[in-house]
């Protein structure tokens, strides 16, 4: 993950380039983690909160894990607040509603029936991921999607190296399971 | 250590494994029993097709959206002083407190006795009729 010196996000300007940088990166981490419908509120929010606080920010981490940190916040009181709200209107179902027609990037190399099987392959990677615990969805995100180095990837979800390290193998066991059934 | 375990911790730290991020003891013998083990060959290869499958086209974004966009280039510091909602929290529980410690039930009458009622009509002690008389004239 490219680090950016940290003087650099505390001026306004400086803060809204690095947050356009990585706004793609930010966009695919909530529409993991939450969905392609959320993931617009709240990378808004997360950067909203990050460009308020930003003079807080001290370098002891690279600026994209300690605005991913505050995404991921953000993103696991989402589903903690989906989760109670399923619990209170029982519905048990997993709506992937949009999410179950993402829009893929056309590319004119795929044939069709190609670019319907990358699209299933798709669809059947994120519902492996959506089902997964939320510490390992988020480890896997971060450091498998996303390529952040599993340092990064603690400071950001503050918690240790091992305990990153735990989830993935965990996750990545559960996907392989998910996947070797399904395909 | 059993061969079991040594598969068993090879799935444990696969991640560790492949990312080189083992002591250099433990990297070569879980590489040596890998190389025994058809199993955990296998495993191996499995989550490098992971790895494939994650890296394949998804619904990844051409560009940021553009929502994000145009809330990022509108962020002003006018907008996003940040409302601090501790301080607004502890002033709200403050003035609760005040309200609640400062609230008396309203005071009860003094009792009336025949003293208070003497004086309060202006009579002497010899005006008053005695202890048990009762008016009876109706």
């Amino acid at each position: 993950m490219e680090a950016k010196d940290h003087t650099d996000i505390r001026s306004s300007e400086g803060f809204r380039s690095f947050a356009l940088e990585k706004s793609d990166a930010l966009y695919r981490i909530a529409s993991r983690m939450v969905d392609r419908q959320g993931a617009d509120d709240l990378v808004q929010e997360a950067l909203t909160r990050a460009f308020a606080s930003r003079s807080q920010f001290r370098g002891e981490s690279a600026p994209f894990s300690w605005l991913c940190g505050i995404l991921m916040n953000l993103c696991r009181a989402e589903l903690r607040r989906r989760r109670v709200k399923s619990w209170f209107s029982l519905n048990w179902f997993v709506d992937f509603g949009e999410d179950a027609a993402p829009e893929m990037e056309s590319r004119t190399t795929q044939s069709p029936i190609e670019q319907l099987e990358a699209r299933e392959r798709d669809r059947l990677l994120r519902e492996a991921v959506a089902t997964l615990p939320e510490k390992q969805k988020a480890a896997l995100i971060l450091v498998s999607f996303e390529g952040m180095s599993v340092r990064d990837a603690a400071l950001c979800l503050e918690t240790s190296e091992d305990a990153i390290w735990k989830s993935l193998s965990r996750g990545r066991a559960a996907l392989r399971r998910t996947l070797d059934e399904a395909l | 250590m059993k061969p079991s375990n040594l598969c068993e911790q090879f799935a444990e730290k696969l991640p560790q494994f492949r990312a080189g991020a083992l002591a250099q003891e433990l990297a070569k013998s879980l590489e040596a029993h890998k190389e025994s083990c058809p199993d955990c060959t296998l495993l191996l290869k499995k989550d490098e097709a992971l790895d494939g499958l994650i890296a394949l086209p998804s619904e990844l974004p051409a560009e940021p959206k553009s929502a994000i966009v145009d809330h990022i280039e509108s962020l002003s510091e006018s907008e996003t002083t940040p409302i601090p909602w501790l301080w607004v929290g502890v002033l709200s529980a403050l003035v609760l407190f005040t309200v609640i410690a400062s609230w008396r039930p309203a005071k009860a009458p003094p009792k009336q006795t025949r003293k208070t009622w003497r004086q309060e009509k202006g009579l002497s002690k010899e005006d008053m009729p005695k202890e048990g008389y009762r008016d009876t004239r109706g």
